[in-house]
Protein backbone atom coordinates (compact mmCIF):
# COMPACT_ATOMS: atom_id res chain seq x y z
CA UNK A 1 0.00 0.00 0.00
CA UNK A 2 1.68 3.70 -0.89
CA UNK A 3 1.99 6.11 1.74
CA UNK A 4 -0.51 8.31 0.18
CA UNK A 5 -2.99 5.65 -0.23
CA UNK A 6 -2.61 4.99 4.07
CA UNK A 7 -3.57 8.79 4.35
CA UNK A 8 -7.28 9.54 5.25
CA UNK A 9 -8.64 12.54 5.94
CA UNK A 10 -10.16 12.24 9.04
CA UNK A 11 -14.05 13.96 9.93
CA UNK A 12 -13.23 17.14 12.10
CA UNK A 13 -13.88 18.20 15.63
CA UNK A 14 -16.54 16.10 16.99
CA UNK A 15 -19.31 17.50 19.10
CA UNK A 16 -17.49 16.50 22.10
CA UNK A 17 -14.83 18.67 21.54
CA UNK A 18 -12.46 15.91 20.40
CA UNK A 19 -10.89 15.36 17.59
CA UNK A 20 -12.88 12.11 15.30
CA UNK A 21 -11.38 10.09 12.87
CA UNK A 22 -12.70 7.79 10.81
CA UNK A 23 -14.60 4.68 11.75
CA UNK A 24 -13.65 2.09 8.75
CA UNK A 25 -10.32 2.92 9.65
CA UNK A 26 -10.35 2.58 13.73
CA UNK A 27 -12.35 -0.06 12.68
CA UNK A 28 -9.66 -1.89 10.86
CA UNK A 29 -6.85 -1.10 13.22
CA UNK A 30 -8.95 -2.33 16.23
CA UNK A 31 -9.14 -5.69 14.69
CA UNK A 32 -5.74 -6.06 14.04
CA UNK A 33 -4.14 -5.07 17.47
CA UNK A 34 -7.06 -5.53 19.66
CA UNK A 35 -6.86 -9.00 22.24
CA UNK A 36 -2.83 -8.73 20.51
CA UNK A 37 0.04 -8.29 23.29
CA UNK A 38 2.48 -5.72 21.15
CA UNK A 39 5.75 -6.06 24.01
CA UNK A 40 6.73 -7.79 26.53
CA UNK A 41 8.77 -8.16 29.17
CA UNK A 42 9.23 -11.74 30.44
CA UNK A 43 11.43 -12.77 33.71
CA UNK A 44 13.11 -10.24 33.18
CA UNK A 45 16.00 -9.53 35.53
CA UNK A 46 18.19 -6.22 34.91
CA UNK A 47 20.93 -4.80 37.46
CA UNK A 48 22.97 -2.03 37.88
CA UNK A 49 26.21 -2.90 39.80
CA UNK A 50 24.57 -4.37 43.34
CA UNK A 51 21.14 -2.29 42.63
CA UNK A 52 18.72 -4.31 40.98
CA UNK A 53 16.67 -2.32 38.74
CA UNK A 54 14.06 -4.78 37.75
CA UNK A 55 13.33 -8.00 39.91
CA UNK A 56 12.10 -10.63 37.31
CA UNK A 57 8.96 -8.56 36.16
CA UNK A 58 6.38 -10.09 33.23
CA UNK A 59 4.91 -7.09 31.61
CA UNK A 60 2.72 -7.51 28.61
CA UNK A 61 2.13 -4.35 26.61
CA UNK A 62 -1.88 -4.79 25.51
CA UNK A 63 -2.21 -3.88 21.60
CA UNK A 64 -4.40 -1.18 21.19
CA UNK A 65 -4.54 0.44 24.62
CA UNK A 66 -3.06 2.78 26.49
CA UNK A 67 -0.71 1.25 29.73
CA UNK A 68 0.27 3.50 32.20
CA UNK A 69 3.40 2.57 34.28
CA UNK A 70 3.63 4.11 37.53
CA UNK A 71 6.10 4.24 40.22
CA UNK A 72 8.63 6.19 42.43
CA UNK A 73 11.29 7.51 41.53
CA UNK A 74 14.05 4.39 40.69
CA UNK A 75 11.16 2.14 40.41
CA UNK A 76 12.60 0.56 37.59
CA UNK A 77 10.38 1.95 35.25
CA UNK A 78 12.92 4.02 32.58
CA UNK A 79 14.75 0.88 33.09
CA UNK A 80 11.90 -1.47 31.68
CA UNK A 81 10.73 1.41 28.50
CA UNK A 82 15.09 0.96 28.12
CA UNK A 83 14.61 -2.74 27.75
CA UNK A 84 11.61 -2.31 25.63
CA UNK A 85 13.22 -0.10 23.24
CA UNK A 86 16.06 -2.17 22.92
CA UNK A 87 18.63 0.14 24.65
CA UNK A 88 19.45 -2.14 27.22
CA UNK A 89 20.26 -6.03 27.57
CA UNK A 90 18.53 -7.68 30.12
CA UNK A 91 20.19 -9.78 32.77
CA UNK A 92 17.99 -12.58 32.23
CA UNK A 93 14.17 -12.96 30.55
CA UNK A 94 13.03 -11.96 27.39
CA UNK A 95 12.02 -9.02 25.61
CA UNK A 96 9.88 -9.00 22.42
CA UNK A 97 8.89 -5.92 20.70
CA UNK A 98 6.33 -6.25 18.25
CA UNK A 99 6.85 -9.97 17.79
CA UNK A 100 10.67 -9.61 17.70
CA UNK A 101 13.76 -8.70 19.19
CA UNK A 102 14.06 -4.29 19.75
CA UNK A 103 17.56 -4.68 18.77
CA UNK A 104 15.93 -4.98 15.25
CA UNK A 105 15.13 -1.91 13.24
CA UNK A 106 12.03 -3.64 11.77
CA UNK A 107 10.80 -3.85 15.10
CA UNK A 108 11.26 0.00 16.10
CA UNK A 109 10.15 1.30 12.93
CA UNK A 110 6.83 0.36 14.18
CA UNK A 111 7.71 2.65 17.58
CA UNK A 112 7.52 6.44 18.37
CA UNK A 113 9.30 7.97 20.95
CA UNK A 114 9.05 10.70 23.49
CA UNK A 115 11.75 10.92 25.56
CA UNK A 116 11.88 12.90 29.35
CA UNK A 117 15.40 13.65 29.64
CA UNK A 118 16.47 14.87 26.07
CA UNK A 119 18.80 18.27 25.23
CA UNK A 120 17.85 18.17 21.11
CA UNK A 121 20.03 20.40 18.88
CA UNK A 122 19.32 23.77 19.95
CA UNK A 123 19.78 25.46 16.89
CA UNK A 124 17.78 22.82 14.88
CA UNK A 125 14.26 24.33 14.02
CA UNK A 126 11.12 21.83 14.89
CA UNK A 127 10.45 21.40 11.13
CA UNK A 128 13.86 19.50 10.62
CA UNK A 129 13.60 17.87 13.83
CA UNK A 130 10.18 16.37 12.74
CA UNK A 131 11.71 16.16 8.86
CA UNK A 132 15.02 14.04 10.19
CA UNK A 133 12.68 11.74 12.46
CA UNK A 134 10.65 11.43 9.57
CA UNK A 135 13.32 9.74 7.36
CA UNK A 136 13.73 7.20 9.86
CA UNK A 137 10.57 5.15 8.96
CA UNK A 138 9.27 3.54 5.91
CA UNK A 139 5.50 5.18 5.65
CA UNK A 140 6.24 8.44 7.70
CA UNK A 141 3.76 10.93 7.49
CA UNK A 142 3.85 14.40 5.70
CA UNK A 143 6.02 16.66 8.49
CA UNK A 144 3.45 19.46 7.66
CA UNK A 145 0.62 17.16 8.37
CA UNK A 146 1.89 16.06 11.91
CA UNK A 147 2.89 19.82 12.62
CA UNK A 148 -0.85 20.74 11.94
CA UNK A 149 -1.98 17.79 14.29
CA UNK A 150 0.07 18.25 17.32
CA UNK A 151 0.08 22.51 16.84
CA UNK A 152 3.45 22.90 16.19
CA UNK A 153 3.28 24.70 13.11
CA UNK A 154 3.38 28.39 14.55
CA UNK A 155 6.68 27.19 15.87
CA UNK A 156 7.98 25.66 12.51
CA UNK A 157 10.85 28.00 12.25
CA UNK A 158 11.91 28.77 15.13
CA UNK A 159 15.41 27.14 16.77
CA UNK A 160 14.50 24.15 19.49
CA UNK A 161 17.16 26.53 22.30
CA UNK A 162 14.64 29.01 21.80
CA UNK A 163 11.20 27.29 22.64
CA UNK A 164 9.48 27.16 25.92
CA UNK A 165 9.12 23.92 27.70
CA UNK A 166 5.86 23.15 26.62
CA UNK A 167 6.49 23.73 23.21
CA UNK A 168 9.79 22.13 22.96
CA UNK A 169 7.53 18.99 24.30
CA UNK A 170 4.86 19.83 21.51
CA UNK A 171 7.56 18.94 19.38
CA UNK A 172 9.16 16.22 20.65
CA UNK A 173 5.37 14.39 20.50
CA UNK A 174 5.48 15.43 16.58
CA UNK A 175 8.55 13.66 15.99
CA UNK A 176 6.93 10.56 18.23
CA UNK A 177 4.02 10.32 15.48
CA UNK A 178 5.23 11.03 12.24
CA UNK A 179 6.70 7.59 11.83
CA UNK A 180 2.93 6.71 11.94
CA UNK A 181 3.78 4.35 14.73
CA UNK A 182 1.54 1.09 15.99
CA UNK A 183 3.08 1.58 19.81
CA UNK A 184 4.14 5.08 20.91
CA UNK A 185 6.37 5.24 24.40
CA UNK A 186 5.55 8.25 25.97
CA UNK A 187 7.37 9.82 28.68
CA UNK A 188 6.43 12.32 30.94
CA UNK A 189 4.46 13.32 27.66
CA UNK A 190 2.93 17.09 29.56
CA UNK A 191 5.45 18.15 31.78
CA UNK A 192 5.65 21.56 31.08
CA UNK A 193 2.37 22.11 29.08
CA UNK A 194 0.33 24.53 29.68
CA UNK A 195 -3.50 23.27 30.14
CA UNK A 196 -4.49 24.45 26.58
CA UNK A 197 -1.58 22.12 25.29
CA UNK A 198 -2.13 19.16 27.12
CA UNK A 199 -5.91 18.97 26.96
CA UNK A 200 -4.69 18.49 22.75
CA UNK A 201 -2.11 16.16 23.86
CA UNK A 202 -4.64 13.68 25.68
CA UNK A 203 -6.98 14.51 22.95
CA UNK A 204 -5.10 13.12 20.17
CA UNK A 205 -3.26 9.91 22.29
CA UNK A 206 -7.57 9.14 22.90
CA UNK A 207 -7.97 9.35 19.48
CA UNK A 208 -4.95 7.09 18.39
CA UNK A 209 -6.19 4.10 21.26
CA UNK A 210 -9.26 4.17 20.11
CA UNK A 211 -8.07 4.00 16.13
CA UNK A 212 -5.69 0.74 17.26
CA UNK A 213 -2.34 2.32 18.32
CA UNK A 214 -0.90 1.38 21.72
CA UNK A 215 0.54 3.51 24.08
CA UNK A 216 2.87 2.96 27.14
CA UNK A 217 2.58 6.46 29.36
CA UNK A 218 5.14 7.06 32.22
CA UNK A 219 3.70 9.83 34.35
CA UNK A 220 4.04 11.48 37.77
CA UNK A 221 0.57 13.54 37.31
CA UNK A 222 -1.34 10.69 38.02
CA UNK A 223 -4.89 12.38 37.29
CA UNK A 224 -3.21 12.03 33.75
CA UNK A 225 -3.07 8.12 34.01
CA UNK A 226 -6.20 8.12 35.65
CA UNK A 227 -7.88 10.22 32.71
CA UNK A 228 -6.06 8.11 30.12
CA UNK A 229 -4.83 4.65 31.15
CA UNK A 230 -6.91 1.69 29.97
CA UNK A 231 -4.19 -0.59 32.52
CA UNK A 232 -1.75 0.31 35.11
CA UNK A 233 1.22 -1.18 36.26
CA UNK A 234 3.04 0.07 39.51
CA UNK A 235 6.15 -0.57 40.02
CA UNK A 236 8.07 -0.35 43.44
CA UNK A 237 12.13 -1.55 43.81
CA UNK A 238 11.71 -3.15 40.53
CA UNK A 239 9.00 -5.16 40.91
CA UNK A 240 5.09 -4.81 39.69
CA UNK A 241 3.05 -4.31 42.93
CA UNK A 242 -0.06 -4.08 41.52
CA UNK A 243 -1.60 -4.11 38.24
CA UNK A 244 -4.89 -3.86 36.93
CA UNK A 245 -7.46 -1.04 35.60
CA UNK A 246 -7.84 2.17 37.34
CA UNK A 247 -10.84 1.01 39.36
CA UNK A 248 -8.90 -2.22 39.99
CA UNK A 249 -6.13 -0.51 41.28
CA UNK A 250 -8.05 1.73 43.29
CA UNK A 251 -10.57 -0.83 44.37
CA UNK A 252 -7.13 -2.61 46.45
CA UNK A 253 -6.91 0.56 48.72
CA UNK A 254 -9.00 0.77 51.24
CA UNK A 255 -9.12 4.80 51.41
CA UNK A 256 -11.91 6.83 51.24
CA UNK A 257 -12.65 10.71 51.03
CA UNK A 258 -14.83 12.70 52.73
CA UNK A 259 -15.52 16.05 51.67
CA UNK A 260 -17.79 18.85 53.41
CA UNK A 261 -18.34 22.09 54.34
CA UNK A 262 -17.86 21.97 58.39
CA UNK A 263 -17.02 24.30 61.45
CA UNK A 264 -14.72 21.37 62.92
CA UNK A 265 -11.30 22.42 62.32
CA UNK A 266 -8.47 20.60 60.56
CA UNK A 267 -6.27 19.61 63.75
CA UNK A 268 -9.15 18.34 65.54
CA UNK A 269 -10.18 16.36 62.71
CA UNK A 270 -6.68 15.30 62.36
CA UNK A 271 -6.71 13.60 65.87
CA UNK A 272 -9.91 11.47 65.10
CA UNK A 273 -9.56 7.50 64.95
CA UNK A 274 -9.27 6.14 61.40
CA UNK A 275 -8.59 10.04 60.01
CA UNK A 276 -5.20 9.89 57.89
CA UNK A 277 -5.01 13.38 56.86
CA UNK A 278 -7.27 16.38 56.52
CA UNK A 279 -6.73 19.57 54.28
CA UNK A 280 -8.61 22.87 53.44
CA UNK A 281 -9.44 24.48 50.45
CA UNK A 282 -11.53 26.79 50.03
CA UNK A 283 -13.93 26.44 53.10
CA UNK A 284 -14.08 22.47 52.06
CA UNK A 285 -12.69 20.05 54.46
CA UNK A 286 -10.96 16.79 52.22
CA UNK A 287 -10.73 13.94 55.31
CA UNK A 288 -8.51 10.80 53.95
CA UNK A 289 -9.92 8.01 56.21
CA UNK A 290 -9.82 4.03 56.55
CA UNK A 291 -13.06 4.06 58.75
CA UNK A 292 -15.23 5.93 56.43
CA UNK A 293 -18.71 5.13 58.28
CA UNK A 294 -17.15 5.71 61.61
CA UNK A 295 -15.50 9.41 60.59
CA UNK A 296 -19.02 10.50 58.84
CA UNK A 297 -20.88 9.32 61.83
CA UNK A 298 -18.97 11.24 64.37
CA UNK A 299 -19.10 14.39 61.68
CA UNK A 300 -22.75 14.33 61.57
CA UNK A 301 -23.29 13.67 65.48
CA UNK A 302 -20.74 16.88 66.13
CA UNK A 303 -21.72 19.33 63.54
CA UNK A 304 -25.44 19.45 63.69
CA UNK A 305 -24.56 22.42 60.59
CA UNK A 306 -22.33 20.28 58.66
CA UNK A 307 -23.13 20.71 54.47
CA UNK A 308 -22.53 19.50 51.24
CA UNK A 309 -21.20 16.34 52.74
CA UNK A 310 -19.41 13.59 50.14
CA UNK A 311 -17.89 10.24 50.15
CA UNK A 312 -16.04 8.70 47.12
CA UNK A 313 -13.52 6.19 47.06
CA UNK A 314 -9.44 7.02 47.00
CA UNK A 315 -8.36 8.14 43.97
CA UNK A 316 -5.48 6.65 41.90
CA UNK A 317 -2.91 9.32 43.43
CA UNK A 318 -4.14 8.12 47.03
CA UNK A 319 -4.17 4.66 45.54
CA UNK A 320 -0.08 4.83 44.57
CA UNK A 321 1.05 6.32 47.37
CA UNK A 322 -0.94 3.31 49.72
CA UNK A 323 0.84 0.65 47.67
CA UNK A 324 3.91 2.07 47.29
CA UNK A 325 4.49 3.13 50.76
CA UNK A 326 3.78 -0.69 51.93
CA UNK A 327 6.54 -1.82 49.87
CA UNK A 328 9.09 0.88 50.34
CA UNK A 329 8.06 1.10 54.32
CA UNK B 1 -9.33 22.69 16.10
CA UNK B 2 -12.61 23.01 14.23
CA UNK B 3 -10.80 23.02 10.98
CA UNK B 4 -7.95 20.88 11.87
CA UNK B 5 -7.33 17.62 9.40
CA UNK B 6 -6.16 14.75 10.67
CA UNK B 7 -4.35 11.87 9.70
CA UNK B 8 -4.50 8.52 10.40
CA UNK B 9 -1.84 6.48 12.04
CA UNK B 10 -2.77 2.79 10.55
CA UNK B 11 0.22 1.62 9.31
CA UNK B 12 -0.21 -1.37 7.26
CA UNK B 13 2.84 -0.55 4.96
CA UNK B 14 6.33 -2.90 5.11
CA UNK B 15 8.31 -2.15 7.97
CA UNK B 16 11.78 -2.34 5.67
CA UNK B 17 13.68 0.19 4.38
CA UNK B 18 14.18 0.16 0.56
CA UNK B 19 17.80 0.91 -0.47
CA UNK B 20 16.46 4.83 -1.88
CA UNK B 21 14.80 5.23 1.63
CA UNK B 22 17.76 4.24 3.25
CA UNK B 23 20.38 6.61 1.29
CA UNK B 24 17.70 9.64 1.69
CA UNK B 25 18.08 9.02 5.66
CA UNK B 26 21.58 9.01 5.22
CA UNK B 27 21.63 12.33 2.65
CA UNK B 28 19.31 14.65 5.36
CA UNK B 29 21.33 13.67 8.48
CA UNK B 30 24.23 15.38 6.59
CA UNK B 31 22.48 18.01 5.13
CA UNK B 32 21.34 18.78 9.04
CA UNK B 33 24.76 18.02 10.00
CA UNK B 34 26.05 20.73 7.97
CA UNK B 35 23.35 23.04 8.65
CA UNK B 36 24.28 23.07 12.13
CA UNK B 37 27.32 23.69 11.32
CA UNK B 38 26.59 26.91 9.22
CA UNK B 39 24.33 27.87 12.52
CA UNK B 40 26.81 27.99 14.98
CA UNK B 41 29.96 28.69 12.96
CA UNK B 42 31.68 29.74 16.26
CA UNK B 43 34.21 26.27 16.66
CA UNK B 44 33.95 25.42 12.97
CA UNK B 45 35.36 28.80 12.33
CA UNK B 46 37.81 28.48 15.20
CA UNK B 47 38.91 24.93 14.06
CA UNK B 48 39.93 26.18 10.64
CA UNK B 49 41.02 29.46 10.93
CA UNK B 50 43.50 28.58 13.72
CA UNK B 51 45.84 26.55 11.73
CA UNK B 52 45.99 28.92 8.80
CA UNK B 53 46.62 32.08 11.07
CA UNK B 54 48.83 30.45 13.39
CA UNK B 55 51.24 29.21 10.04
CA UNK B 56 50.44 32.78 8.61
CA UNK B 57 52.48 34.29 11.80
CA UNK B 58 55.19 31.66 11.35
CA UNK B 59 55.72 31.98 7.68
CA UNK B 60 56.66 35.44 8.30
CA UNK B 61 58.50 35.33 11.14
CA UNK B 62 60.41 32.04 10.78
CA UNK B 63 59.36 30.00 8.10
CA UNK B 64 60.56 32.61 5.27
CA UNK B 65 63.77 32.89 7.19
CA UNK B 66 64.43 29.27 7.61
CA UNK B 67 62.94 28.21 4.53
CA UNK B 68 65.88 30.24 2.65
CA UNK B 69 68.68 28.02 4.18
CA UNK B 70 66.73 24.73 3.75
CA UNK B 71 63.68 24.33 1.63
CA UNK B 72 62.45 21.02 3.72
CA UNK B 73 61.84 23.82 6.22
CA UNK B 74 59.05 24.59 4.21
CA UNK B 75 57.36 21.52 3.53
CA UNK B 76 57.85 20.72 7.32
CA UNK B 77 56.31 23.79 8.22
CA UNK B 78 53.16 23.20 5.74
CA UNK B 79 52.53 19.66 6.62
CA UNK B 80 52.84 20.27 10.22
CA UNK B 81 50.04 22.70 9.80
CA UNK B 82 47.74 20.50 7.46
CA UNK B 83 47.85 17.69 10.05
CA UNK B 84 46.75 20.34 12.41
CA UNK B 85 44.22 21.52 10.58
CA UNK B 86 43.04 17.75 10.20
CA UNK B 87 43.15 16.60 13.28
CA UNK B 88 40.80 19.59 14.58
CA UNK B 89 37.80 18.52 12.88
CA UNK B 90 38.37 14.94 13.81
CA UNK B 91 38.91 15.19 17.61
CA UNK B 92 36.96 17.86 18.69
CA UNK B 93 34.24 18.73 15.67
CA UNK B 94 33.64 14.84 15.93
CA UNK B 95 34.51 13.47 19.20
CA UNK B 96 33.02 16.42 21.11
CA UNK B 97 30.66 16.96 19.47
CA UNK B 98 29.62 13.15 20.00
CA UNK B 99 30.18 13.15 23.55
CA UNK B 100 27.75 16.38 23.78
CA UNK B 101 25.16 14.63 22.17
CA UNK B 102 25.36 11.65 24.00
CA UNK B 103 25.51 13.10 27.03
CA UNK B 104 22.24 15.18 26.11
CA UNK B 105 20.60 11.65 25.41
CA UNK B 106 20.13 12.88 21.41
CA UNK B 107 21.92 9.37 20.51
CA UNK B 108 20.12 7.44 23.18
CA UNK B 109 16.33 9.00 21.52
CA UNK B 110 18.40 8.05 17.85
CA UNK B 111 18.83 4.74 18.81
CA UNK B 112 15.55 4.19 20.36
CA UNK B 113 14.23 5.87 16.71
CA UNK B 114 15.03 3.31 14.19
CA UNK B 115 17.74 5.74 12.78
CA UNK B 116 19.92 3.69 10.13
CA UNK B 117 23.10 2.59 12.75
CA UNK B 118 25.25 4.51 11.32
CA UNK B 119 24.26 7.72 9.86
CA UNK B 120 25.18 9.98 12.47
CA UNK B 121 28.59 9.06 12.13
CA UNK B 122 28.71 9.08 8.50
CA UNK B 123 26.93 12.63 8.67
CA UNK B 124 29.61 13.62 11.12
CA UNK B 125 32.50 12.50 9.07
CA UNK B 126 31.43 14.14 5.93
CA UNK B 127 31.24 17.08 7.68
CA UNK B 128 34.33 16.74 9.26
CA UNK B 129 35.91 15.96 5.95
CA UNK B 130 34.25 19.20 4.67
CA UNK B 131 35.79 21.36 7.53
CA UNK B 132 39.04 19.87 6.44
CA UNK B 133 38.80 20.37 2.88
CA UNK B 134 37.71 24.20 3.30
CA UNK B 135 40.93 24.80 5.43
CA UNK B 136 43.37 23.12 2.89
CA UNK B 137 42.14 24.87 0.29
CA UNK B 138 43.01 28.43 2.44
CA UNK B 139 46.58 26.60 4.14
CA UNK B 140 47.55 25.93 0.13
CA UNK B 141 47.16 29.34 -1.19
CA UNK B 142 48.67 30.57 2.48
CA UNK B 143 51.69 28.42 2.21
CA UNK B 144 52.46 29.30 -1.45
CA UNK B 145 52.46 32.73 -1.48
CA UNK B 146 54.35 33.78 2.29
CA UNK B 147 55.77 30.35 3.10
CA UNK B 148 58.23 29.10 0.59
CA UNK B 149 55.98 26.12 -0.66
CA UNK B 150 56.45 25.33 -4.20
CA UNK B 151 53.45 22.43 -5.42
CA UNK B 152 52.42 21.81 -8.65
CA UNK B 153 49.19 21.03 -9.31
CA UNK B 154 49.07 17.45 -9.48
CA UNK B 155 50.97 17.83 -5.88
CA UNK B 156 48.06 20.26 -4.66
CA UNK B 157 45.56 16.92 -5.65
CA UNK B 158 47.45 14.77 -3.50
CA UNK B 159 47.42 16.78 -0.75
CA UNK B 160 43.86 17.72 -0.85
CA UNK B 161 43.30 14.32 -1.16
CA UNK B 162 45.43 12.84 1.80
CA UNK B 163 44.01 15.50 3.93
CA UNK B 164 40.56 15.04 3.38
CA UNK B 165 40.82 11.38 4.30
CA UNK B 166 43.48 12.08 6.80
CA UNK B 167 40.58 13.04 8.65
CA UNK B 168 39.20 9.69 9.31
CA UNK B 169 41.68 7.98 11.44
CA UNK B 170 41.11 11.14 13.85
CA UNK B 171 37.85 10.96 13.98
CA UNK B 172 37.05 7.03 14.48
CA UNK B 173 39.97 8.13 17.56
CA UNK B 174 37.10 11.16 18.27
CA UNK B 175 34.08 8.75 18.22
CA UNK B 176 36.25 6.57 20.58
CA UNK B 177 36.35 8.99 22.83
CA UNK B 178 33.18 10.29 22.27
CA UNK B 179 31.43 6.97 23.64
CA UNK B 180 33.26 6.58 26.77
CA UNK B 181 33.44 10.13 28.42
CA UNK B 182 30.32 12.91 28.73
CA UNK B 183 30.89 16.00 26.86
CA UNK B 184 32.81 18.42 29.09
CA UNK B 185 34.84 14.72 29.90
CA UNK B 186 36.04 14.85 26.21
CA UNK B 187 36.98 18.53 25.59
CA UNK B 188 40.06 17.71 28.42
CA UNK B 189 40.53 14.08 26.92
CA UNK B 190 40.94 15.35 23.41
CA UNK B 191 43.08 18.51 24.58
CA UNK B 192 45.02 15.74 26.35
CA UNK B 193 45.69 13.66 23.50
CA UNK B 194 46.01 16.73 21.08
CA UNK B 195 48.80 18.30 22.08
CA UNK B 196 51.32 15.34 22.61
CA UNK B 197 50.04 14.36 19.46
CA UNK B 198 51.13 17.63 17.37
CA UNK B 199 54.94 18.05 19.07
CA UNK B 200 55.98 14.55 20.12
CA UNK B 201 55.50 13.27 16.83
CA UNK B 202 58.44 14.97 15.82
CA UNK B 203 56.24 17.34 13.22
CA UNK B 204 57.37 20.97 13.79
CA UNK B 205 60.43 20.37 15.92
CA UNK B 206 63.64 17.66 15.63
CA UNK B 207 62.61 15.55 19.11
CA UNK B 208 65.49 14.66 21.17
CA UNK B 209 67.39 11.80 20.65
CA UNK B 210 65.90 9.83 23.51
CA UNK B 211 61.95 10.35 22.21
CA UNK B 212 62.39 10.25 18.79
CA UNK B 213 61.44 5.80 18.62
CA UNK B 214 58.47 6.97 20.61
CA UNK B 215 56.95 9.50 17.70
CA UNK B 216 55.84 6.30 15.74
CA UNK B 217 53.51 5.89 18.48
CA UNK B 218 51.28 8.16 16.95
CA UNK B 219 49.14 8.51 14.08
CA UNK B 220 50.72 12.01 13.49
CA UNK B 221 54.08 10.64 12.71
CA UNK B 222 52.25 8.43 9.93
CA UNK B 223 50.01 11.16 8.58
CA UNK B 224 53.34 13.29 8.21
CA UNK B 225 55.26 10.82 6.37
CA UNK B 226 52.00 10.40 3.89
CA UNK B 227 51.70 14.27 3.20
CA UNK B 228 55.52 14.69 2.48
CA UNK B 229 55.52 11.97 -0.10
CA UNK B 230 52.64 13.57 -1.77
CA UNK B 231 54.31 16.74 -2.00
CA UNK B 232 57.43 14.48 -3.77
CA UNK B 233 59.31 14.13 -1.16
CA UNK B 234 60.60 10.67 0.13
CA UNK B 235 59.24 9.23 3.62
CA UNK B 236 61.24 7.42 6.39
CA UNK B 237 58.64 4.68 6.53
CA UNK B 238 56.76 3.16 3.30
CA UNK B 239 53.71 5.25 2.20
CA UNK B 240 51.93 2.34 1.98
CA UNK B 241 53.01 0.99 5.70
CA UNK B 242 51.55 4.60 6.81
CA UNK B 243 48.59 4.00 5.20
CA UNK B 244 47.91 0.62 6.42
CA UNK B 245 48.64 1.82 10.17
CA UNK B 246 46.25 4.82 9.70
CA UNK B 247 43.47 2.65 8.15
CA UNK B 248 44.40 -0.26 10.69
CA UNK B 249 43.54 2.67 14.11
CA UNK B 250 40.42 3.71 12.13
CA UNK B 251 38.90 0.32 11.71
CA UNK B 252 40.28 -0.85 15.19
CA UNK B 253 38.78 2.70 17.17
CA UNK B 254 35.66 2.99 14.89
CA UNK B 255 34.75 -0.96 15.73
CA UNK B 256 35.70 -0.40 19.78
CA UNK B 257 33.42 2.74 19.65
CA UNK B 258 30.62 1.30 17.74
CA UNK B 259 30.52 -2.03 19.78
CA UNK B 260 30.52 0.17 23.36
CA UNK B 261 27.96 2.50 21.19
CA UNK B 262 25.09 -0.36 20.23
CA UNK B 263 25.93 -1.61 23.48
CA UNK B 264 25.82 1.10 26.18
CA UNK B 265 24.48 4.04 23.94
Amino acid sequence: MSCKNQLHTLDQTSDTGEISVNKNIINSSRSQSQNRIIAELAGVYKRYGNTVALDGIDLKVPGGKLLAILGPNGAGKTTAISLLLGLKKPDAGKVTLLGKSPMLLEARRQVGVMMQEVTLAPEQRSRELIDLTASYYPNPLAVEEVMELTNTTPFAKRPYGKMSGGQKRQVQFAMALVGRPRLLFLDEPTAGMDIQAREMMWSIMRQLVRGGISIVLTTHYLEEAEALADYVVVLAKGRIVARGSVDEVRTRVARKQISCLTKKGVDEIGDWPGVQGVRKENQRLYITVIDAEGVVRRLLEEDKDLQELEVSRAGLAEAFMEITQEITQ
Amino acid sequence: MNNMIMETYVNNGSMSMSLGKTLRAYLIEAKYAFISILRIPVLPITMMALPVFMYMLLAVTVVSRLAAENPNVAVSFFSGFLIFAVIGPGLFGFGVGLAIERQGGILNLKRAQPMPPASILIAKMITAMACTGFTILLLIPTAMKFGHLHLASGQIVNVVLVSIFGVLPFCSIGFLIGTMVSGTGAIGIVNLIFLPMLYLSGMFFPLPEILQPWARVWPTFYMNQIVWSAVGIESQIDVKICILILLGITVLCTGLAARRFARVG
